[in-house]
């Protein structure tokens, strides 16, 4: 009950500024220099929808891979709680052994590298 | 209708929106006396009433949408920034909250990472070469972060054995915080709370020597004013979040070090000068994650024997 309404209130509120501020703003005339995007005060050189570095996309890769390997690492946490076992320290220790290998092999690959 | 229900599900969120308003007052305050100036003082007695009046001003500003935006995600993206980052403050660590999330935990990390949307929108659609270059920084630096972040919390589960914050919090009961054995877990966090919210010494989205202002270049007034009270709410967020994690126990002392917190981060902000791009990159994927998963398996095997 609660919850639903905390979320319906917080969706009240986003809607309310923003309608607030569409409302409230002051209306002026536009004209074509007032709405060209921001580029220094020259005209905008070429689109700004343009291509941007391969990096990002591979930061993108890694952390997908990165993540999931969390998401596994979660259960663990749980499993320690109802009953520790040498086999459960085991095989925890041996899953972030096997993520720092492959950490270390990206570093040695240079994928982690930014320039280059 | 149940009255009560709805003003306890409203009060929580009125109280965050004044805190945001003061928590910008602060700022200011202490930025000011850092450089040795007076900062906000003529609203009211002592500018305590300098927040509300800026909202109003930003209120009552024009908003241009620039030609050939996308007009719907423009306008909307303020909005879904801040309705996610309150979102956030559903599971504020306290034991008279009105809802207990068991995966406290789980959907604090979903939170930080859906946070990301806002910004992937708000830069694509406003046309503008700055703000989509801010934005790609802003995205990458964040989804980073996360993965240091998220094995932080598999150390700090693991210690206290629940997902759950206020369990989290009432776990160090005892004056036993998890700032002692978790120290530099704890340093590893600031880190990752600083660049998740992009502040000062990671705030590249921002950076004004090289992209005016990032993705929120082309706002202006409210939609400008939506975006900053989505960012402080999370700052403000991470600080009480920190503050039950690692200093937990009593609820006093939590709001005390929430305050410590927030206060950390305007000092940070004074006194540190920016990294470079790369090299905060460096930092998350070669030092900072080598670290927790050493510390990882640290707590794997303490908490085991």
């Amino acid at each position: 009950m609660v919850m639903g309404l905390s979320v319906v209130f917080v969706c009240i509120v986003c809607c309310l500024f923003t309608g607030l501020f569409m409302m409230l703003s002051e209306k002026r005339g536009l004209d074509r220099e007032k709405c060209s995007p921001y580029e220094c005060g020259f005209e905008p050189i070429g689109s700004a929808r343009s291509p941007f570095s391969i990096r990002f996309f591979l930061v993108a890769v890694l952390f997908v891979v990165f993540d999931v390997e969390v998401v596994l690492l979660m259960p663990f946490a749980y499993m320690f709680f109802y009953g520790k076992s040498v086999l459960g320290i085991l095989s925890s220790s041996g899953f972030l052994l096997i993520l720092f290998v492959g950490l270390y092999h990206e570093y040695r690959e240079g994928s982690l590298e930014w320039v280059g | 209708m149940d009255w009560v229900a709805v003003i306890v599900s409203i009060i929580p969120f009125v109280g965050v929106l004044l805190a945001v308003g003061f928590y910008t007052l602060l700022e200011r305050k202490i930025l000011a006396i850092i450089m040795i100036r007076k900062g906000p003082s003529k609203v009211s007695y002592m500018g305590i009433l300098q927040p509300f009046s800026d909202a109003g001003k930003l209120l009552c500003k024009e908003f241009i949408v620039p030609t050939r935006a996308n007009v719907g995600p423009f306008i909307l993206a303020p909005a879904l920034m801040l309705a996610i980052s309150l979102l956030g403050w559903l599971l504020y660590p306290y034991k008279s909250a009105e809802v207990f999330y068991v995966f406290g935990v789980i959907l604090f990390m979903v939170i930080t990472s859906v946070s990301v949307y806002g910004v992937m929108m708000s830069g694509w659609a406003s046309n503008s070469k700055y703000s989509l270059l801010g934005a790609v920084r802003a995205m990458a630096q964040s989804i980073s972060y996360e993965i240091p972040m998220g094995f932080i919390f598999f150390c700090v589960v693991l210690c206290s054995g629940v997902f759950m914050f206020q369990e989290i919090s009432v776990f160090q009961q005892s004056l036993f915080f998890f700032f002692l054995p978790l120290c530099v877990v704890m340093l590893v966090w600031m880190l990752c709370m600083l660049a998740e919210t992009n502040r000062a010494p990671f705030d590249f989205v921002e950076g004004e020597s090289e992209l005016v202002s990032g993705y929120n270049v082309e706002y202006s007034g409210g939609g400008f004013a939506v975006m900053f009270i989505a960012e402080y709410s999370s700052i403000l967020l991470s600080s009480v979040m920190s503050a039950a994690m690692f200093f937990g126990g009593n609820e006093a002392l939590v709001g005390f070090f929430m305050m410590v917190f927030a206060i950390f981060f305007v000092v940070v902000r004074a006194s540190l000068p920016r990294l470079r791009y790369d090299k905060l990159m460096n930092l998350c994927w070669t030092v900072l994650l080598c670290v927790m998963l050493t510390a990882s398996v640290c707590v794997v095997v303490l908490v085991g024997v």
